[in-house]
């Protein structure tokens, strides 16, 4: 009996005495400290932050209805979507959160996970690596963008390189929110963005094995992009703008689709065609869910712009009735211009075969309407498979057009030709004088050819149309949104970042 | 196992074959001369016992002429009889010295009720067997003071929330409940008529579990057998019908058209039917539950053992045998005494459970549907097919009754449990205890989703067209999604036990326990788009292996797992002065594998102290006779909490979502590339949450035992909250699978006031009768929060909704609702044309008086909180909130020869519900309150007019949608008649009795929801209904026969 008595009173002396090592327990896989050991470890976490691309349908959105073309629409019975109803009356404020604070937080999301491969970038050397740090540094560039075009001097970390100011190759962690401050004012901010673009474009490859990595054509019409936004703050950015602008025109590696082509430029055979210079790739194999919308791998916004439901058709799936186009749009379009058809879907004699959203024009943005699918997987309506064609060629040669029409370079007046003889079939509206300025002409093509793409409200903003054009806009207020005031609260910086002015 | 073979073998010979002679009596107590049941008679030094039954009757077979008989009752001094040839006795027990001799399970050991210094309420199984409860939660609402139980659905296999003295934390607020001394997650797998006694630590002292038991602990001793006794056998069976408890007042289609035609400013008019479609009468169904559950328990002269095995057969009310609940357990405790000072118990139970879910609970869910949709739309179209929901836009709402035929939705759940425990006494005052259990389950869920279509656009849709064969868009999906869950918990200690000159009573435990839990989730979702129904199947075989139905690359597979661990010692003292003076300290320290143990952040100390004077032991009272006893206690002390789900919440793991599509033709999920990207990020300085509990209190049981009396008053602050904050988002949270990290942040407190009351007596020979009420007051208060932002939860509406309506803030209670106060309707233009003329006097030119929404006459007047002249976001406010300020309970009983009766009602007051399942549609049905709509100047002055476009009644959450829920229900009522008597006594029945009982047959409230005890358990937003499912009312028949 002593021995049973020995043995219960050892087995509790070990577990009385043993070390608190028991209740270590392994996490599994990696974690942020013991990564980047290996070029797989790279190429997956530039996955990663390529994978926030697809969160951008909220810019595309909430940029549409900010627009004078496009209604906010929705739900008739509730005030569906306040803040995209408020930003289309222009009457959005810090209080509003929704796609706002969406936007600002998943921008920095993709901004942060570009920052982590950047913070790592010096750690594994292998062949290869140049590459992989310009597609992140390009990322970078794209989320700053965004942050910039919708909140203008966004808070970051920065600090001089070889004489430059640069973002800072660092996350921003936890806690860090509190002693982060804006970068001085919109112009620095472009500039910020323009030279992580200049890093990234020697080492990108002219084409890439798979359409959902950037190129050097990519990242040149990107920066030729945010030069034509920092024009407005410094005219000598046009001609910056028009030479990085026609470098892509230059590679030869675009053009624009015609004919039966062009008309299928917004469907699923349309996709990653020689018109796409940066798409961003949607997929609806993988069901998606309403708790984590943003993780699924399809766009949601379709849906918004398919008419409400009760409506039937064999093209496109019913949706919630959002962004809506103005008939005044529409009007702007001849029935010459093959662009009306693919730009609108008009149920204006139809109206009885759907619900009628708020502000109902019978009219729907059919670029980006929600195509039935045969292999749709799950039965939300989160995973559409459209993929948002975030640059087309025919935008760059507008763009180059601008850039050059600004800069007092010769090509402008050919670009703008061949956007409108796409829209055409011939020659036949090329531009003449008598129309106008050739400037205002490139604004009314860009007007035309993107519509329903999310560029107009932007643009009206940095060409100083936006007051004029857009109902409610108030000068040196709205050419900006309000940084979402819980946001401002959460990061203890009422003060110190000071909301956007008049907000 | 062939001891206790041996032992059942013995009791059924011993039941059945007559020897000798037979004796038979009565045991009573002897200060009133009630009848004793359950009082154990033995023949000393035999095993030959029995226990007496209802009306304290005992018969014993082959008793020698000159035996003498041991009786025995807890709480009563034990009787030795000689026969001496009698064949019929009275034997008269008296009270032990004191009839609180009666001993309590308390934390790593029993203590006798006198001694305990803590708040502890006990529940015997009588008590729990007068309830009849479905699960053991049940059985404790409204018979402990303080504590609050929850439905989180009426639905057959629903759970229960169970509350001890408030919310205490933001996280998890379910106590720490263990069986026989087994820590489980929840009471699904106990059956109740296993139980013998429920205990419920509600204050410090629980603290010797530490770490677990800041929610409080609940106590579960299960039945075990005695020594020495005979086969006993127990057979309880009941049989029922249950009704929903609540059906909503929702308009017809005449009010509803009228409605519609008013909303749309008088110029929509359409032909409704005459009669039109309750759907609530389509959905709810009169259900059956029947239950039969057998015990069996006997001993011999080392061993004793108890089994018992249940079946309940539970249809839901709402879709009936759709929703069915069948459940099955098993349970044994077995104990043997290995030698003198060595005994073993081993017990081992098994639940298993298959449920058939309907949605329920919110968007989506069958009820949700029945309420909303349109009751001028038939069931059935002209052609017997089920009608289409199109004239409802809203893409949730769908034909109910469809809904129900197309659900396939099963819940297997499987659990086991082990126990094994060696009791070593050495060394005299010495025993070492050590104790294992091992707990598994495994809770499989599978779902079908079958070709369906409710309408144009409707989302559960899986097939986008109705003339679906010539559509090439047909899928079907299955998800199969399991969950294993595992743990152990192994315990040892050693308890000193001592007594010096019978004045110094000195316990001293020394304990150590080991603790680790492991979740492993898996899950695989299927799905098809060719052919009709399933590949080789055409319709849907429930349980059949998803794998054996689906190529490879048609699946898609996940898992996921979790661990935690803990690692404790603990130790306790516990001293009285003649059992006067009465003082208990306990320390333990914890460490948890959920913190990081860089500074020590995950080692946990949790000190607790109480102490007790038992005045009625005082010579200045010792002749006080009426007095029998009166306890004055204290208890203060720390208790630590780590219940937090994020896994390794002190580090930054890549588990975040990053798939990109690559773009180049993909077909199936399998051709996404994976990344990697951070998931929540790691705050390597969290640690402990800690609440400090003080609670004073007494007890007292006057007149013999007649009246006893308990009261307390505590106060709990809990510190260092473990929050979900948010955070500024450009650390990049906001990414798919990413997460801000738990913090430590702020302080919750609970304090309020317990009394209960208890009297029992006889009148006359026959009657006796007992009544006990118990009250409690809660008042929760969030004294600090050290963060910028407010913590806020809970969404109102549907689809189109606001968020963050309930909220966490210092000087509210935890998780009240934020809103716009209301006081009464704007009548007319011009009192809407002054409020702006004054805010445009105030704040200038373009100014209206409502800055949130265009106000009309017939809309409700929102309050200008802060005074600015102007209505505003800054205008809301507290507007409620779901934690009841008062609740009481009493429970009534009396007998009457071979009558008894019992019936129990339980009343919850002050809190708030927000009615949040109508769906804000034009064609959407709602409550016939609309019908006293604000229809012109005068009309009303609280339901605000019909509309059909946005407005500020129902888009911004104001207190018209938040209702007082507080409701007094008659829980249980139950008449039963005991045959035992009228038996021939050779019928071997020891115990006959026949019941007719019902469970919630009424419930007075003003809510309008289905039920104003429904709660989702959660912390923030836990009171937003969304169509609970409403508790049944339930009548039965039943059978308790002992033999």
């Amino acid at each position: 009996m002593k021995k049973g008595l020995n043995i219960l009173l050892g087995l509790l002396l070990i577990t009385i005495i043993s070390c608190d090592s028991f209740v270590d327990v392994e996490p599994d896989g990696s974690n942020d400290e013991n990564y980047f050991n290996t070029e797989e470890e790279y190429q997956k976490a530039l996955i990663g932050a390529y994978d926030l691309l697809q969160a951008t349908f909220w810019n595309t959105l909430t940029s549409l209805v900010a627009s004078d073309d496009y209604a906010a629409g929705g739900d008739t019975f509730n005030y569906d979507q306040p803040t995209l109803q408020n930003v289309n009356q222009m009457i959005h404020t810090p209080d509003d959160e929704n796609q706002l604070r969406d936007i600002w937080g998943l921008m920095y999301a993709g901004l942060n996970r570009a920052n982590f491969i950047l913070e790592n970038k010096d750690k594994t050397d292998f062949a290869g690596k140049d590459e992989i740090i310009a597609e992140a540094y390009f990322l970078r560039a794209y989320y700053t963008f965004e942050l910039v075009k919708f909140f203008g001097n966004v808070p970051l970390k920065t600090e001089e390189r070889e004489g430059l100011l640069r973002i800072t190759n660092k996350r921003i962690l936890t806690d860090d929110e509190f002693v982060i401050e804006r970068v001085a004012d919109i112009p620095t901010a472009y500039g910020l963005i323009a030279e992580d673009l200049k890093e990234a474009i020697p080492n990108l490859p002219i084409t890439q094995a798979l359409p959902y990595e950037a190129t050097k054509g990519a990242a040149q019409a990107l920066l030729g992009k945010v030069l034509l936004y920092h024009g407005t703050y410094d005219s000598s950015k046009f001609g910056e703008a028009a030479t990085a602008l026609n470098q892509v025109i230059l590679s030869k590696q675009y053009s624009l689709t015609t004919g039966a082509d062009y008309a299928n430029l917004f469907e699923i055979d349309g996709e990653n065609g020689p018109e796409a210079v940066f798409e961003i790739q949607y997929s609806s194999v993988q069901a998606a869910s309403w708790t984590n919308i943003n993780g699924s791998n399809g766009t949601y916004f379709p849906k918004f712009n398919g008419p409400r439901s009760p409506y039937s058709d064999d093209v496109f799936d019913s949706g919630w009735g959002f962004c809506l186009p103005s008939v005044a749009l529409y009007d702007l379009f001849d029935a010459a211009d093959i662009r009306r058809d693919v730009t609108f879907y008009d149920l204006r004699n139809d109206q009885d075969r759907y619900s009628p959203s708020r502000d109902d024009t019978g009219l729907f943005n059919r670029k980006y309407m929600p195509r039935l699918e045969p292999m749709r997987a799950g039965s939300d309506p989160l995973n559409y498979d459209n993929n948002y064609r975030a640059i087309r060629y025919a935008d760059v040669l507008l763009m180059a057009a601008e850039a050059e029409a600004q800069s007092g370079g010769s090509n402008a007046e050919d670009y703008l030709n061949e956007v409108r003889a796409r829209a055409y079939g011939d020659n036949s509206h090329d531009y003449n004088a008598t129309e106008g300025a050739l400037l205002d002409a490139i604004y009314m093509e860009r007007r035309k050819e993107l519509a329903g793409e999310g560029h107009r409200f932007f643009d009206l903003v940095r060409t100083k149309k936006a007051a004029a054009t857009i109902d409610g806009f108030t000068e040196n207020k709205n050419e900006v949104f309000p940084i979402p005031l819980t946001e401002l609260k959460l990061a203890d910086a009422v003060e110190r970042w000071g909301q956007n002015p008049k907000y | 196992m062939n001891n206790l073979l041996n032992n059942l073998l013995v009791a059924l010979f011993a039941s059945t074959v007559a020897l000798a002679q037979q004796v038979s009596g009565t045991v009573t107590e002897a200060d009133s001369g009630v009848p004793l049941p359950g009082a154990t008679v033995l023949v000393k030094g035999t095993n030959n016992g029995t226990t007496t039954d209802f009306d304290g009757l005992f018969q014993l077979s082959g008793v020698p002429d000159n035996a003498t008989l041991v009786v025995s009752y807890i709480g009563f001094e034990t009787q030795e009889v000689a026969i001496n040839n009698a064949t019929n006795l009275t034997i008269t027990l008296s009270s032990a010295s004191d009839a609180l001799d009666e001993v309590v399970v308390i934390g790593y050991g029993t203590q006798r009720k006198k001694e305990v210094t803590g708040a502890v309420s006990i529940l015997g199984s009588k008590a729990i067997q007068k309830l009849n409860p479905v699960r053991a939660e049940q059985a404790i609402q409204g018979q402990v003071a303080g504590v609050n139980i929850t439905s989180q659905s009426g639905s057959p296999g629903s759970g229960l929330n169970i509350r001890i003295r408030g919310i205490t934390t933001n996280g998890n607020n379910a106590p720490l409940i263990l069986v026989d001394g087994n820590r489980v997650g929840d009471l699904n797998a106990i059956n109740p008529n296993d139980i013998e006694s429920i205990n419920v630590l509600k204050d410090a002292t629980a603290g010797i579990y530490g770490v677990q038991a800041a929610n409080g602990v609940i106590l579960i001793t299960t039945k075990s057998g005695r020594k020495n006794s005979e086969l006993d056998v127990n057979i309880d069976t009941y049989t029922g019908l249950q009704v929903t408890s609540k059906k909503l007042d929702l308009m017809n289609s005449f009010d509803f058209a009228q409605y519609v035609n008013d909303a749309k400013d008088k110029t929509e008019f359409f032909v409704y039917p005459q009669k039109g479609t309750d759907w609530q009468d389509e959905v709810f169904e009169t259900a059956l539950i029947s239950e039969a559950n057998a015990t069996v328990s006997g001993g011999g002269e080392k061993s004793a053992y108890s089994f018992g095995a249940s079946y309940l057969d539970q249809d839901g009310i709402v879709g009936g045998n759709s929703n069915n609940y069948e459940r099955v357990t098993a349970r044994l405790n077995y104990q043997y005494d290995i030698l003198d000072n060595l005994k073993v118990t081993a017990n081992a139970l098994h639940f298993s459970a298959t449920k058939q879910n309907l949605p329920e609970g919110g968007i989506g869910a069958v009820l949700y549907n029945a309420v909303n949709i349109n009751p001028t739309m038939p069931v059935y179209d002209e052609d017997g097919n089920f009608a289409l929901a199109n004239d409802i836009s809203q893409i949730e709402i769908i034909n109910p009754v469809a809904q129900i035929t197309n659900n396939y939705n099963t819940d297997r759940t499987s659990k086991w449990t082990g126990l094994l425990a060696l009791d070593y006494s050495f060394l005299k005052n010495f025993t070492a205890k050590t104790q294992f259990n091992i707990n598994h389950a495994t809770v499989l869920n599978d779902v079908f989703k079958a070709e369906q279509f409710y309408g144009n656009g409707k989302g559960p849709n899986t097939v986008d067209k109705e003339d679906k064969l010539s559509d090439t868009v047909i899928y079907n999906e299955i998800t199969d999604f399991g969950v294993n869950y595992d743990d152990w918990m192994w315990d040892n200690y050693v308890t000193y036990t001592n007594s010096f000159n019978d004045t110094h009573n000195l316990i001293v435990l020394l304990g150590s326990s080991l603790f680790v839990e492991k979740g492993l989730y898996y899950g695989n979702t299927a799905e098809t788009n060719t052919g009709t129904n399933m590949p080789g199947q055409s319709v849907w075989d429930e349980g059949m292996d998803i794998n054996s139905r689906y190529k490879e690359d048609q699946l898609a597979k996940g898992e996921d797992w979790y661990e935690n661990r803990l690692q404790s010692i603990f130790t306790r003292v516990q001293y009285n002065y003649k059992g006067k003076y009465l003082f208990s300290g306990a320390l333990r320290r914890d460490v948890s594998s959920r913190f990081s143990s860089v500074n020590g952040n995950n080692i946990g100390y949790f000190p607790t102290g109480s102490i007790g004077w038992n005045v009625s032991e005082e010579d200045f009272l010792q002749n006080a006779k009426w007095i029998t006893n009166l306890k004055l206690r204290a208890s203060y002390g720390i208790i630590g909490n780590d219940r937090i789900p994020q896994k390794f919440p002190y580090i930054t793991l890549l588990n975040g979502q990053a798939t990109v599509d690559p773009g180049d033709n993909v077909s199936k999920p399998e051709d996404l590339v994976e990344g990697d990207a951070a998931g929540e990020q790691g705050n390597i300085k969290l640690k402990w949450e800690e609440q400090e509990s003080v609670n004073i209190g007494f007890d007292a049981s006057l007149f013999n035992n007649k009246l006893s009396l308990s009261a307390d008053a505590y106060r709990k602050n809990t510190k260092n909250l473990l929050i979900d904050p948010q955070a500024s988002a450009i650390s990049g949270n906001r990414a798919p699978g990413a997460g801000v990290p738990f913090v430590n942040a702020g302080t919750v407190q609970n304090q309020g006031l317990e009394f209960s009351l208890g009297y029992n007596d006889t009148v006359g020979d026959d009657f006796r009768f007992n009544i006990n009420y118990n009250i409690t007051t809660i008042d929760n208060e969030v004294l600090s929060l050290n963060r910028r932002t407010t913590p806020d939860d809970g969404e109102y509406g549907v689809g189109i909704s606001q968020t963050g309506i309930t909220r966490m803030e210092p000087g509210f209670a935890l998780g009240h609702y934020y809103g716009y106060k209301t006081n009464g309707i704007y009548q007319t233009q011009a009192e809407i044309d002054a409020l702006d003329a004054a805010a445009v006097s105030a704040h200038g030119e373009d100014e209206t008086y409502s800055t949130i929404g265009n106000i009309a006459p017939g809309d409700l007047r929102f309050v200008d909180t802060n005074g600015d002249g102007q209505i505003t976001a800054d205008d809301r406010t507290n507007i409620g909130d779901p934690i009841p300020d008062v609740e009481m309970g009493l429970s009534i009983g009396f007998t009457y020869k071979n009558i008894d009766f019992n019936a129990s009602a339980f009343a919850s007051l002050g809190h708030e519900l927000v009615r949040d399942y109508e769906r804000k549609d034009l064609y959407a049905n709602r409550g016939t309150y609309m019908l006293r709509r604000w229809q012109g100047s005068g009309t009303s002055n609280s339901i605000p007019r019909a509309t059909s476009g946005a407005n500020i009644n129902t888009d911004l959450f104001n207190d018209f949608h938040v209702e007082d829920a507080s409701y007094v229900r008659l829980q249980n009522i139950q008449l039963g008649y005991n045959f035992t008597s009228l038996l021939n006594e050779n019928s071997g029945v020891d115990n006959l009795r026949l019941y007719v009982s019902g469970n919630n047959l009424f419930t007075i409230t003003d809510y309008n929801g289905y039920d104003p005890s429904a709660n989702t358990g959660a912390p923030l937003g836990g009171g937003i209904d969304k169509g609970f499912y409403p508790i049944a009312a339930t009548y039965m028949i039943g059978i308790n026969l002992n033999f």
